[in-house]
C-alpha cells in the first residue's frame, strides 16, 4: 500500500473527531488491521467471548423461536395452496427451500441487527463521547484492530452457527405444519432430506458471513460517525440498524442473482 | 539551547475545526525536562492545541516535531510509535468503561512490555498508590467520582514511565489539597524522571508552583500572546492583558 492511501486511512481516524467520514476509508482502516490478527497478542480472546455471547448465545433463544415460527407460518401458507391441487407432500419441498436459502439467513441478519448492530453503534458512540477512542489512538492502539476486530471475528462465528440452528428449527416448525395436513413426521422427514441438498444448505448458511461483515462494519462506522453527544450516540445506534437492514437485503438480492447464474 | 535538549517543536501551526481556523502562527518549542504551562480563556483553544499536538488532528498546517521526528507527515505505525511515547490524560479521565480501573492501568503494559501478570499487578499497585488510589483498582470506572476517575487516567498514563505527559486540566474538579498533591506529583515526576510535562491549567496557584515556562494563547488574535517564565510575564510583561490574567489571582491572595 502506498503513502497516500496510508495518509488518507490515517485521515479516517483523525477526522473521528469531526463529522466527515468516509466509509470507503473506514473499511481500508479496518481491512488494513487484519494481518494483526496473526500476532502475538492480536486476537483478544476476552473481547471475542464477550461478542460471541452477546451476539451468538445470548441470541440463541429468539432465534429458535422466530424461525421456529417462520416455518410454521410458511408451512400454513404452503399447505393452504397445495391443498387446491392436491400435492400437500410440497409443502416439504416449499418450506425446506425456503427456510434454508432466505428465511433463515434473513431472519438471523435481522436478529443480529438488532441486537448486535445497535449495541455496536451504541457503545463505539459512548466510548467517542468520553473521549476513549482518543485514549485508544494515544496510547498507540488501533481503534480498528481494538474495537472492531473482536466484534467481526465474533459475529463471522456467530451467525452461521445461528443460522444452522435457525434452519433446523425452521424445518422443525414446517413438519408440525405438516402434521395437520397428514404428512406423518416420518414421511416429512424422509422428502426433507431426499430434496434439500447440502450445498444448498451450505450456500444459505455461507451468505451470512457477509451479512455478518455487513452488519458489523455498519454498526461500528456508525458508532464512529456519531455526534458527540447522548443525542447523538442514540441517532447513530438508529441509522446503524436501517443502515444494516438495508445492506442485508441488498446483499441478498445481489447473493441471490449470483448462486442463480450457478444453477441454485 | 543544542538540538537534543528540544523535545517538542511547534513551527507555524494553524488548526482548528472544518473551515474554522481556532489558532494559528503558533511557534514554540519545550526543552527536556521542562514544566510547560498552556494558559488562556476558556475556549480559546487550549483542549485544541493538545489534541493536535497529540497527533489526533491533523494540523491545517505547520509542523509538530517530536525529538526532531515530524508527527505530522508519519505514517500511522510511525505515528502509533511516537505516541506510544506518550502519557495523556484527558479533561474527563477517559477511562475505558468496560475495565476495571487496574485493568485500565494495566493495558499499556499488556499491550507492550512482556512482563507476567504478576509483574503487571504490582506496577498497577505502584501507580495507583502514586495517585492515591489504592485499593480501587477492583472498582469500575463509573463506580467512581469525576476527580478519582481523572486520578485513574492519569495512573494509566504514568504506566509506562513515558518521559512526555500531556495533562488536560488536572486539577479542575479537585478538591484544593489533592490538586496540591498533583502539583507536588508533576515535580516529582520532572525531578525523578527528567520528564518533559505539558500542563494545561486555569489554576494560577499550580502554575506558579510548577511552571518553568508558560504560554498564553489569546482568542481576539487566535496567537500566543506571551511566552516565558511565569514570575517574569507578571512583572515585566508589556502587555495589560497578561499581567492581569496573572495578576487577577495574586491580588485576591494579598
Ligand atoms: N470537536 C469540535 N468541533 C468543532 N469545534 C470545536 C470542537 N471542540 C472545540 N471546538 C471549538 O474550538 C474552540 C476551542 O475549544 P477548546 O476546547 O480547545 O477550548 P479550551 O481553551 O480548552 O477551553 P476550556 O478552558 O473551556 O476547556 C471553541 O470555540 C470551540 O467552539
Ligand atoms: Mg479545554
Amino acid at each position: 500500500m502506498n503513502g497516500n492511501t496510508d495518509k488518507k486511512i490515517h485521515d479516517f481516524f483523525d477526522g473521528v473527531g469531526t463529522s466527515v467520514l468516509d466509509p470507503v476509508l473506514f473499511i481500508g482502516a479496518v481491512s488494513r488491521q487484519l494481518p494483526s490478527l496473526f500476532r502475538r497478542r492480536g486476537l483478544r480472546k476476552r473481547e471475542l467471548f464477550y461478542y460471541l455471547d452477546l451476539c451468538g448465545a445470548k441470541s440463541i433463544p429468539v432465534v429458535t423461536l422466530i424461525c421456529f415460527l417462520m416455518g410454521a407460518v410458511l408451512g400454513i401458507q404452503a399447505a393452504l395452496q397445495m391443498r387446491k391441487v392436491g400435492t400437500e407432500i410440497f409443502v416439504v419441498d416449499l418450506v425446506g427451500f425456503s427456510v434454508l436459502k432466505e428465511f433463515g439467513p434473513l431472519m438471523v441478519a435481522m436478529i443480529s441487527t438488532g441486537r448486535a448492530a445497535s449495541a455496536f453503534a451504541a457503545e463505539i458512540g459512548t466510548m467517542k463521547v468520553n473521549e476513549e477512542i482518543s485514549a485508544l489512538e494515544t496510547l498507540g492502539i488501533s481503534p480498528a484492530a481494538y474495537l472492531v476486530l473482536p466484534k467481526l471475528l465474533a459475529m463471522l462465528v456467530a451467525m452461521p452457527l445461528l443460522t444452522v440452528i435457525g434452519d433446523v428449527t425452521g424445518i422443525i416448525g414446517g413438519m408440525l405444519v405438516g402434521l395437520s395436513v397428514n404428512i406423518p413426521l416420518q414421511a416429512y422427514w424422509t422428502r426433507t432430506v431426499t430434496v434439500l441438498d447440502s450445498i444448498t444448505f451450505l450456500l444459505g448458511v455461507g451468505k451470512t458471513l457477509v451479512f455478518a461483515a455487513l452488519i458489523t462494519m455498519a454498526g461500528c462506522y456508525c458508532g464512529f460517525k456519531a455526534s458527540c453527544d447522548a443525542q447523538g450516540v442514540g441517532r447513530g445506534a438508529t441509522s446503524a440498524v436501517v443502515l444494516s437492514i438495508f445492506l442485508v437485503v441488498v446483499a441478498d438480492a445481489i447473493i441471490t442473482l449470483l448462486y442463480s447464474f450457478i444453477g441454485y | 539551547m543544542s538540538v537534543e535538549h528540544v523535545k517538542l517543536e511547534v513551527k507555524d501551526l494553524v488548526i482548528g475545526y472544518g473551515d474554522r481556523v481556532v489558532l494559528q502562527n503558533l511557534n514554540f518549542h519545550v526543552s527536556r525536562g521542562e514544566i510547560f504551562c498552556i494558559m488562556g480563556g476558556s475556549g480559546c483553544g487550549k483542549s485544541t492545541l493538545l489534541k493536535h499536538i497529540i497527533g489526533l488532528y491533523p494540523p491545517k498546517s505547520g509542523d509538530i516535531l517530536f525529538s526532531g521526528r515530524s508527527i505530522v507527515n508519519a505514517t500511522p505505525e510511525e505515528r502509533r510509535a511516537i505516541m506510544r511515547g506518550f502519557g495523556v490524560t484527558y479533561q474527563g479521565g477517559a477511562l475505558f468503561g468496560s475495565m476495571t480501573v487496574a485493568e485500565n492501568v494495566a493495558l499499556p503494559l499488556t499491550e507492550y512490555t512482556g512482563k507476567s501478570k504478576a509483574e503487571i499487578a504490582e506496577i498497577v499497585r505502584e501507580k495507583l498508590k502514586l495517585v492515591d488510589l489504592d485499593g480501587f483498582g477492583s472498582y469500575m470506572p463509573s463506580e467512581l467520582s469525576g476527580g478519582m476517575c481523572k486520578r485513574a487516567g492519569l495512573a494509566r498514563a504514568l504506566a509506562l514511565n513515558p518521559d512526555l505527559l500531556f495533562f488536560d486540566e488536572p486539577s479542575a474538579g479537585l478538591d484544593p489539597i489533592t490538586s496540591a498533591g498533583l502539583d507536588r506529583l508533576i515535580l516529582s515526576l520532572r525531578d525523578q524522571f527528567n520528564s518533559t510535562i505539558i500542563v494545561v491549567t486555569h489554576e494560577l496557584d499550580s502554575v506558579f508552583s510548577i511552571a518553568d515556562r508558560v504560554i498564553m494563547l489569546d482568542k481576539g488574535t487566535k496567537s500566543i500572546v506571551a511566552d516565558g517564565d511565569p514570575r517574569d510575564l507578571l512583572k515585566n510583561s508589556t502587555s495589560e492583558w497578561v499581567r492581569c490574567f496573572l495578576d487577577r489571582d495574586g491580588l485576591k491572595r494579598q
